[in-house]
């Protein structure tokens, strides 16, 4: 088989917060978006790459003298993505847990097998599985033949998608999956594409698309200050939301980890860095959704 | 009607008033019982008298002679010993090395106890007369073999047996107390005593029985006095009432069956004090207290002398009163046992005998009490199984949530059945409680001495290892840890035959015996094997390190072969010079993560262990059974213990319980519940601990409530034996951060979705810590 397959970026298993009950999420590498705030920048790359956890370097070198393609920066030790060909060699070579392989490629049976671990706690739990990423409506060819698998077990699947993706494809995997957790991020497509590297059109009209055949959509936004947090777009989001027979909205408050973690792949990542949110503002901004007629949950 | 289980009341202001005064108490040590039995044992006289005379006077006049006090606000009264939180000394049994420790006693790190100097002086004055008397020198005869038992116990590397300080741990019979009183047991004794010959061993056994049940009457007068006095004096109508009230209530009980909850209770609170001053090894439990007391509430409620709040406030006073309890141990012992457990469970739920559920409204009070206490004592239990009501387990999830760790949690999918397997009747399997920590017994029935002894594993495992130069297989290695097991406990099981002797011929337990059935209609004290089960529990400590330590020899040096068996042993001797190869250990994979190859060497080590100790017979005639619980010897044993083939370093402590090492369980909760039902537990009736520790943040939302439930539910349905649930505090995360090898699997919540707390980087660390503390 040569559908195209994702690098695994990780599998985190007892996963209580995407998705109901006990899950186990399996992260794809790989994203059409650039997110500034990006929760997981070590999943947008689509190669593997070396996550650096400079508390644990004792500085000795080993990496850069054996990395045979010289990506390793001698002082702060940060592999080049472009250069770096993901050999490995530095991350066993560190006695100190320093380097990390941020990626690997598992066969469909190795992460079925790993997936189906912790079928009891699904059941006894009404959890499941949720894939994220990255973007994991990317490989629909690869979920498909991952996802009937599992279907013949009846674990409840939850996908967690940015929007951006063909819909044609996707569209064939639908009846394998129970929940869809679908972000929208701004709707001005200019802005959009200023802070995410995208333009929006494409998720819009495939939220457009799905929601016509699909019934249980999540919509989340990633709340972020002086981003898409005025009135004026949560407004617009509301109206959106409205017109396409949507009344509920999941609010992600914004959180400062991405950038703590997009060190750990390249010490020069721009820092977006603003003020998280004060409850009360976020009060605020949930009685705006609400006067616009929409529903929104937070979590916390 | 029985008011609806939903209902929650506040906590009383009593109970609050009695919770405040135990938690502003100091922890002291009281002289009275060792001044008092040493004077009864110094008199000559006495010391002609058959031992079970002996003993049944001794407690007698501790009863008749100790000072006795009714506390503000009580409603169940009765002190264990002179202080409001305290521990007394029993010279004849741990005596010598624990009187050596007078000094140290205020001062020492762990567990400091206050001790006056008037008392201190008092008991001083007892030592001459017991450095020879005491249990541990009487079990053995010949000078050098006293030596050497004293010794290794007072710095056991091998095995610790709890029985030199007597043998207890079980759940007396209190609801033939309640419903008959003393006054049938003296009966009984009466009439069956009169069936053996005057000074016979048997009648000298049912005279004991009958002098200390006549001192259990007195005992309970005397405070129907002391509550009269305090009558006459009180100026509140209110309090004075209820001290009328308890003054009647003692001059009724224990004599005479209970009339009413308030009378149940205190008549069991007599005896267990009784009990507890009878022997040291404590883990004198009530048991399934919502089982037995049930007809009282349901009567109280009918008659409308009862309501819900009226009932919950005297158990809570009732509760309250465990927590006056401490034992008092010598430093060494302390290391073995540190917290100051007295083992005095009360278990709520379960099946009935014939498997429909039997919770009721009391099972849902004393829940209620559990979270509003928080005390150390009593040690709560709570039984589930499969189809335990919804309402009840949601109940027990809303308690843990509130940070306690308590109730721990029993199944009873696999327990009756463990129990079965080793000879008790499916009834009486069925109704079992847990005593001391974690022990499945059966009330008024098991004298099981569950915690008799504690052994170390990995001792044994560390002879096999060093015992050749090299093996040429992997189960030549396995045979040779067999067989040193089989040596080792050759001479373990002479010694504990020698000490359970020691307990009958020199400490018989009369009033205990009164409560075990069996003991009375046979004639025989419970240290002699007159109750119905006679086991006795040993720990098997350290399988997790030792099934780690033998998974890796096996990867390393016999399947791999990146290491000779000569470089592990010369790096095991030099507590790993070369970091490198401690490394490439350590990453081979461990205990509790959901890997079969090595959860299988865990089950190996703790399954041969239980396979050949079982095929021993106590000194009461019992079977000997394993249990996977370890205090905090695990602590100490690990900190004598050179390294380990797991990578494990010198000096480091090893897993607790059936827990997975520290730090090992790197997969995350369902990993390592995975892991843990590898284990069969029917193989341990004798108990096991399992300790897991969530984050504070994850247990208390409605989502992390669910989540841990259906992680137990899942753990029982696939036959988990114990689980406790820890909740972490947000001072936890401080220390995470400063160790985080010691904390791997914090799991916080970041904003819509879970993160490993390690896993952070220290500023968002320092964010969750911060924002925890709000
Ligand atoms: S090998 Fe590891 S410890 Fe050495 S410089 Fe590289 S990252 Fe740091
Ligand atoms: S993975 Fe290989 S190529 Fe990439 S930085 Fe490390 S040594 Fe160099």
């Amino acid at each position: 088989m040569d559908r195209p397959t994702p690098y695994i970026f990780d599998i985190q298993r007892f996963s209580i917060h995407d998705g109901p009950g006990i899950r186990t999420v399996l992260f794809t590498k790989s994203c059409p978006l650039k997110c500034k705030w990006c929760q997981n920048p070590e999943s947008q790359k689509s190669k593997p790459e070396v996550g650096f956890y400079f508390e644990n370097c004792q500085d000795c070198n080993k990496c850069v003298e054996i990395c045979p393609t010289n990506a390793i920066d001698p002082i702060t030790k940060i592999s080049n993505y472009a250069a770096c060909i993901a050999c490995g060699a530095c991350v066993d070579i560190c006695e100190n847990d320093a380097r990390r392989m941020i990626g690997q490629k598992m066969s469909e049976q190795e992460i079925i097998t790993e997936l189906l671990k912790d079928i009891d706690f699904y059941s006894d739990s009404e959890g499941g599985i949720t894939f994220s990423g990255g973007e994991p409506f990317i490989y629909p060819e690869f979920l498909g033949g991952i996802l009937k698998e599992l279907k013949k077990q009846k674990i409840h699947i939850n996908i967690e998608t940015c929007g951006q993706f063909d819909f044609e494809k996707v569209a064939n995997i639908l009846p394998f999956i129970d929940l869809i957790y679908f972000d929208i991020k701004h709707l001005d497509s200019q802005i959009h594409k200023e802070y995410t590297v995208i333009a929006n059109e494409t998720i819009l009209s495939n939220f457009g698309k799905l929601i016509t055949v699909f019934e249980n959509i999540q919509v989340r936004i990633p709340l972020i200050p002086n981003v898409n947090d005025d009135k004026e777009h949560i407004k617009a989001v509301c109206d959106f939301l409205l017109k396409k027979g949507h009344k509920l909205v999941h609010l992600l408050p914004y959180h400062s980890m991405g950038n703590s973690k997009a060190i750990r792949i390249d010490y020069k990542a721009e820092i977006f860095k603003v003020k998280p949110h004060t409850k009360e503002e976020l009060n605020k901004i949930k009685s705006q959704f609400s006067e616009f007629g929409i529903n929104p949950i937070t979590y916390d | 009607m029985i008011e609806s289980t939903t209902q929650t009341n506040q906590q009383s202001p009593r109970s609050i008033a009695l919770k405040k005064a135990i938690l502003d108490a100091e922890y002291s040590i009281c002289a009275e019982r060792a001044v008092i039995w040493t004077d009864y044992f110094k008199n000559k006289a006495n010391q002609q008298k058959p031992v079970d005379i002996q003993i049944a006077e001794a407690l007698a006049r501790v009863l008749r002679e100790k000072s006795i006090t009714i506390y503000p606000d009580e409603l169940i009264v009765g002190n264990f010993s002179s202080k409001r939180i305290g521990g007394s000394i029993y010279p004849e049994l741990h005596g010598f090395p624990v009187l050596l420790d007078l000094f140290k006693f205020t001062t020492r790190k762990v567990n400091p106890l206050k001790v006056t100097k008037q008392e201190r002086k008092q008991l001083l004055k007892t030592m001459p007369f017991w450095t020879f008397r005491f249990l541990g020198m009487k079990a053995f005869k010949g000078i050098g073999n006293k030596i050497r038992f004293l010794l290794s116990q007072l710095k056991s590397t091998e095995y610790v047996i709890n029985e030199t300080g007597g043998i207890a741990h079980f759940a007396p019979d209190y609801e033939k107390l309640v419903n008959y009183g003393i006054k049938g047991i003296l009966a009984e004794a009466k009439e069956l005593q009169t069936k053996h010959e005057q000074g016979s061993e048997k009648w000298n056994f049912y005279e004991s029985v009958k002098i200390i049940n006549t001192a259990m009457i007195d005992f309970g007068a005397r405070y129907s006095k002391e509550a009269l006095q305090l009558a006459e004096k009180e100026q509140s109508t209110e309090r004075k009432n209820e001290l009328i009230t308890i003054a009647e209530i003692c001059k009724n009980v224990p004599l005479n069956p209970a009339k009413n909850l308030q009378e149940a209770l205190q008549s069991i609170f007599f005896v267990q004090i009784a009990i507890n001053l009878e022997s040291l090894d404590n883990g004198i439990s009530p048991g399934r207290l919502d089982q037995i007391l049930f007809k009282f509430y349901e009567q109280g409620i009918t008659s409308g002398e009862l309501n819900r709040e009226k009932a919950k406030d005297l158990l809570s006073a009732f509760s309250v009163k465990f927590a006056e309890l401490i034992p008092i141990l010598s430093k060494q012992i302390t290391e073995y046992h540190s917290g100051l457990m007295s083992g005095q469970v009360i278990c709520v739920g379960g099946k009935n005998a014939d498997g429909t559920d039997s919770t009721n409204e009391l099972s849902y009070i004393l829940l209620e009490i559990m979270q509003e206490l928080g005390l150390r004592q009593p040690n709560f239990h709570a039984r589930i199984h499969n189809n335990a009501p919804a309402e009840y387990l949601d109940k027990i999830f809303s308690v843990l949530s509130s940070g306690y760790g308590s109730p721990a949690l029993y199944n009873d999918e696999i327990i009756p059945e463990a129990l079965q397997l080793n000879g008790y009747s499916p009834d009486d399997a069925g109704n079992y409680t847990p005593v001391g920590c974690v022990e499945p017994t059966v009330p008024g029935k098991s004298f099981a001495s569950t915690d008799a002894a504690l052994f170390n594993v990995i001792s044994v495992l560390e002879k096999a290892i060093y015992s050749k130069s090299n093996f040429d297989s992997f189960e030549s290695l396995l045979s040779t840890f067999e067989n040193q097991l089989k040596l080792k406990f050759n001479s373990f099981i002479s010694d504990m035959h020698a000490i359970e002797k020691a307990n009958h011929k020199f400490h018989p337990t009369p009033l205990s015996s009164s409560f075990i059935e069996g003991c009375i209609s046979s004639g025989t004290c419970s240290t002699g094997g007159g109750a119905i089960y006679n086991l006795s529990g040993v720990q098997c400590v350290g399988a997790a390190d030792a099934g780690d330590s033998l998974y890796a020899i096996k990867k390393a040096v016999f399947d791999d072969k990146t290491i000779s068996y000569s470089e592990l042993i010369s790096e095991l001797k030099s507590n790993f010079k070369n970091d490198q190869i401690r490394k490439q250990l350590v990453k081979i994979p461990k205990f509790g993560n959901d890997n079969q190859g090595v959860d299988e060497m865990t089950m190996y080590v703790a399954g041969t262990f239980s396979k050949i100790l079982n095929e021993y017979t106590n000194y009461r005639g019992g079977k000997y059974v394993t249990g996977l619980y370890s205090m905090t010897t695990h602590a100490y044993f690990g900190k004598i213990t050179g390294a380990l083939p797991s990578g494990r370093k010198k000096g480091v402590s090893f897993a607790s319980g059936i827990s997975p090492t520290n730090g090992a369980d790197k997969s995350g909760p369902t990993a390592m519940f995975n892991s843990l039902n590898r284990i069969d537990y029917t193989k341990f009736p004798n108990g096991v601990n399992l300790n897991v520790k969530f984050n504070k943040q994850t247990l208390t939302g409605e989502i992390g409530k669910n989540a841990t439930k259906a992680l137990v539910k899942t753990f029982f349905k696939r036959k988990g034996m114990q689980v406790q649930i820890n909740v972490l505090d947000p001072d936890v995360l401080i220390k995470a951060q400063k160790d985080p090898d010691s904390y791997p699997n914090i799991l916080v919540r970041v904003s819509g979705y879970s993160a490993y707390f390690n896993d952070l980087t220290v500023e968002v660390q320092n964010e969750l810590i911060t924002r925890r503390k709000h």
